[in-house]
């Protein structure tokens, strides 16, 4: 006899229980993220209507970023479009329209969960990101009390040694509005050495995508999200991290 | 008075009225009248129907200009091309006796030390493989051993004949292992039935099995030459892998990548079957010179092939060179013309539908058809390149040969 399993429609719109972070170390060290929200958790932060439907942006936007590898890699102009208009509602939504005013909400250590810059075709053979460097996490610390902001490139080699190493950006930034910040470059380096041996001959190439130089608009910012759009017309989208990075 | 030899090789019927038939091939060597008229004729695009007694079929002529060293100025070397079919077996007729040696010696060098290895050997060496390699071998050392007065063919020939074979086959066995590809030849790969390690294993044992036994023929000449191979098959490999999807790559670059990968072999091999044949250095170089021109037209068919010839077969994936970021000379042609290909490859064909856009423009701004014209002067020149060597039926073979591989994108 076989037994009927109703499937029942729960009155929030998530039907998710909450569970930590959940990591997949999947294909090229790709890392999948999964986030699961706690309903009853974010309806308790505030009760207000668009505070439910930021919640749930977030979590459409969280379903768009599956498999996409932080959209560096290449995405579709569908997924682009997908994930471009998600933003758009957040940013429309933006419980911090004066972040420089209140740049505490924005101190403190970020990671990269998607964004436009991409490094493809000759490029990404030319820095060797295609079978043999992985691009792993990309972190942001921002040192408000510097005016500072550090970005980490998480790199690893495959191959005997399996070599970890990290692209480490110094930047300062200068407020030029209450949303808008000027970043300039300070200094770069690479650890460890062996690392550097490695994108030596391709430094420059390196540098040119990952140089945040230029002004930056803060569109979005609340507690675990940030949205960042730049000189270039690239967007960053990041979520706050706890994960120490050794700089 | 020089004479210009026309190489005039026309496809008609033989006996029956069938229009696609066995080729039937032969050799004219003009006289001085004609050969004023052709020298007239230099710098036009000069078309010859031919006409041939039995065959109502039309011929398509095309005619090449070559530069050639020769004092009256440039000599045409003019191919006519039939669609029709040449048979390599046909083509190796005249070794076949030497191929068969061939064969039962490969497996006993390579199986002897290892079940395992004697079982892939099997495998890898079964049915399947043209051995054209090796009948380029046999070819070039009979022709050229006509020419030292040599009655036979030397151990040494044929030892340079397995060897060959032997390097050729590793290779093929490791590039199905950094291809991931389970079929070779309508057979399951080494590394698809007895996995990776053995595959890795098997190619760098055949590596070391043959510079032993190149070593052991104790030419120097011959041991550098064919050492350098091995070398160029790796350097082959990493250029290609260090230029994906790099449009800026020069048609320049992807000849020497395709002289590394597969010419390299060919050259080698030709130039020392006529080291080991006593002939003059001078026939030694030419004989190089025609592998390297045979080679390079190989390498470029078989990238024309790559565009070409999925569209009829079924559920092979087209363009598989092109979405690996591999830009062959179809491509390299087509981007001098095509500014929006560039983008579309720089894209990695991420959006749906973008490689077989990319394959339309390839083949829309004549990409294939200049491909073409650059496997048949590599083809011509191939040709000319046998000129040193005595007429007879190993000459002509080897100019089959070439013609063959052009016949694969008639």
């Amino acid at each position: 006899m076989a037994t009927l399993v109703k499937l029942v429609q729960p009155p929030c719109p998530m039907a998710f229980t909450h569970q930590p972070w959940q990591q997949q170390q999947a294909k090229f060290g790709e890392l999948q993220r999964f986030r699961l929200i706690n309903p009853m958790k974010a309806a308790a932060q505030s009760s207000s209507p668009s505070s439910v439907e930021v919640s749930q942006i977030k979590e459409n936007l969280y379903q768009a970023l599956q498999g996409i590898n932080r959209g560096i890699f290449g995405t579709t102009s569908g997924k682009k479009s997908e994930i471009q208009e998600l933003l758009e509602q957040l940013e429309s939504q933006n419980p911090t329209p004066d972040p420089t005013l209140n740049l505490h909400k924005v101190d403190g250590c970020w990671k990269l969960i998607y964004s436009t810059i991409s490094i493809m075709g000759a490029k990404r053979t030319k820095l060797g990101l295609r079978d043999f460097i992985t691009l792993g996490d990309l972190f942001q610390i921002i040192d408000v009390a510097e005016s500072k902001a550090v970005n980490v490139m998480k790199f690893n080699v495959k191959g005997l040694n399996l070599l970890n190493g990290q692209l480490a950006i110094v930047a300062s930034f200068n407020i030029d509005s209450k949303s808008r910040v000027t970043i300039t470059y300070r200094e770069s380096t690479i650890t460890p050495d062996q690392l550097m041996n490695v994108f030596q001959k391709n430094y420059e190439l390196l540098l040119s995508i990952f140089n945040p130089e230029g002004w930056l608009e803060l569109t979005y910012v609340d507690d675990e999200m940030r949205i960042g759009r730049d000189q270039k017309g690239n967007i960053f989208v990041l979520e706050r991290s706890e994960e120490r990075t050794d700089l | 008075m020089a004479s210009l030899t026309m190489v005039d090789l026309v496809g008609c019927a033989s006996t029956s009225s069938n229009a696609s038939l066995d080729r039937y091939l032969w050799r004219k060597t003009m006289h001085s009248s004609v050969s004023k008229r052709l020298h007239g004729v230099r710098g036009a695009g000069r078309l010859v129907t031919c006409r041939c007694r039995l065959d109502s079929a039309r011929c398509r002529s095309i005619s090449i200009k070559s530069a050639d060293t020769r004092p009256n100025g440039t000599s045409e070397v003019m191919l006519n091309v039939k669609r029709g079919q040449i048979s390599l077996a046909k083509v190796f007729e005249v070794v076949a006796d030497d191929l068969l040696i061939l064969n039962q010696n490969l497996k006993s060098i390579v199986g002897a030390e290892n079940p395992v290895l004697m079982s892939a050997a099997e495998q890898i060496f079964g049915a399947g493989g043209k051995r054209m390699r090796p009948a380029l071998v046999f070819l070039v050392s009979r022709a050229t051993a006509q020419m030292s007065g040599l009655k036979e063919l030397t151990t040494n020939h044929r030892r340079l004949a397995e060897i060959i074979e032997m390097i050729h086959t590793a290779s093929l066995i490791h590039d199905d292992v950094l291809d991931e590809s389970d079929l070779r030849r309508g057979k399951e790969t080494v590394h698809q039935l007895y996995g990776t390690r053995v595959a890795v294993l098997a190619g760098d044992f055949m590596f070391a099995q043959s510079s032993w036994y190149l070593a052991n023929l104790e030419n120097l000449e011959v041991i550098k030459l064919i050492s350098q191979v091995i070398k160029d098959f790796a350097s082959g490999e990493i250029k290609q892998a260090s230029s994906l999807f790099d449009c800026d790559v020069k048609l320049e670059e992807y000849l020497i990548k395709s002289y590394y990968k597969t010419a390299s072999l060919v050259a080698a091999s030709s130039k020392g079957s006529a080291i080991f044949s006593g002939v003059d250095s001078s026939v030694s170089e030419s004989m190089f010179e025609y592998g390297k021109n045979l080679g390079l037209s190989f390498q470029v068919v078989d990238d024309i092939l790559d565009f070409t010839q999925s569209a009829e077969q079924l559920g092979k994936p087209a363009g598989s060179d092109l979405a690996k970021g591999n830009l062959t000379a179809p491509v390299i042609f087509a981007l001098e013309k095509e500014p929006k290909l560039r983008d579309i490859i720089e894209s990695e064909f991420v959006e749906e539908g973008s490689l077989q856009h990319a394959i339309d423009l390839v083949q829309r701004c004549g990409g294939i058809q200049r491909a073409q014209e650059l496997a048949k002067e590599q083809a011509v020149t191939a040709i000319q390149n046998l000129q040193c060597l005595p007429q007879g039926s190993f000459r002509s073979a080897l100019e089959e040969m070439v013609l063959y591989n052009l016949e694969r994108i008639e």
